[in-house]
């Protein structure tokens, strides 16, 4: 029996550029039957300068659950998601780095 | 030829139709030869005009499937996801030695709308600073909201009066931006100062995606 952490989905949300990766923690037994199975999800923002160390924090989370880090194969199918979609995560940062700057304006009017 | 007692799918259907009003039997066949007895066809008919009964031992679970089938209609249930997630904080969008001694968010997931409680628990707030922002919500918020920050509260020092926390929740992120508040005094943003290296945070909300 053993355990492990698999990437089950990746989302891209063109509309926020978030890309969302939904994890199952898996039991398994000897012959790869799962025995148990919990989803897990980490949200990788557009504006999120450093998706790794966000990837290593969520690694350490879930060995404090008791689950091994992400399967480096699956791993490696995110990072190219990542590397894919680079450009439109950062337009989408921009835009919501000029939305947040226009309301902070917005908000700085005398009511 | 047609075995004495059991219909084939279109009978099937024409049979739901005629004693019950309904069509929907036609469409769980889906056209296959499928033969039921008439006493299965009674019962199926009866399920889907009256109450939909699931007290039986080997079933009483619904399940819905693991990537969204999307509806607009408003009396549909579409979605339905349990789990838990990783909690980060930041202080202006920051974290530099930050490390923690709990940060799990349980959640379910409903329709459209997304319910979750966290813990999260500090060894060391770290060395950046700037407004405290808990990240880590599994879904992206669909529409602005705020979520009382209760419960157990443990060596955050708000400053000026305030006394109450609060979290803001906006349109399109997944985080939420923690707010101190008191009586006749403006809010404020909770900075890395509020915050000791030992807080605990623990919250539950409801936001729509």
């Amino acid at each position: 029996m053993q355990k492990r952490t698999i990437i089950d989905r990746i989302e891209i949300e063109p509309q926020t550029g978030n890309i969302a990766v939904r994890m199952r923690k898996q039991v398994v037994d000897d012959d790869g039957a799962v025995l148990a199975s919990e989803y897990h999800r980490a949200m990788i923002e557009a504006e999120l300068a450093d998706p790794a160390a966000l990837l290593a924090l969520v690694d350490g989370h879930l060995a404090t659950l008791g689950f091994p880090a992400v399967k480096a194969e699956d791993r490696a199918v995110l990072d190219t998601a990542l590397a894919t979609f680079d450009s439109l995560r950062a337009e989408k940062a921009q835009e919501k780095r000029a939305s947040a700057a226009l309301e902070a304006l917005v908000e700085a009017q005398p009511k | 030829m047609a075995d004495a007692g059991v219909k084939t799918s279109n009978e099937v259907a024409a049979a739901a139709i005629t004693g019950a009003g309904q069509t929907i039997v036609r469409a769980v066949q889906g056209g296959s030869n499928v033969k039921l007895t008439d006493d299965q066809i009674r019962t199926w008919a009866q399920i889907f005009v009256s109450l939909l009964d699931l007290s039986n031992a080997s079933a009483g679970q619904i399940k819905m499937p693991a990537s969204q089938n999307a509806s607009d209609d408003p009396n549909t249930w579409d979605d339905y996801e349990e789990g838990t997630a990783t909690l980060v904080i930041a202080f202006g969008g920051a974290a530099v030695g930050v490390t923690y001694s709990a940060q799990t968010l349980n959640y379910t997931k409903d329709g459209n709308r997304v319910l979750f409680d966290g813990v999260l628990g500090l060894t060391s707030n770290g060395s950046s600073t700037g407004n405290a922002t808990i990240g880590g919500l599994p879904f992206t918020i669909g529409a602005s909201t705020y979520v009382p920050i209760q419960g157990r509260l443990v060596n955050l020092d708000t400053a000026g009066g305030r006394y109450a926390i609060w979290g803001t929740l906006s349109s399109g992120g997944t985080t939420i931006t923690l707010l101190e508040a008191g009586d006749n005094v403006a809010a404020a943003n909770l900075t890395e100062a509020d915050v000791a290296d030992t807080a605990e945070f623990l919250f539950q909300g409801h936001y729509r995606v």
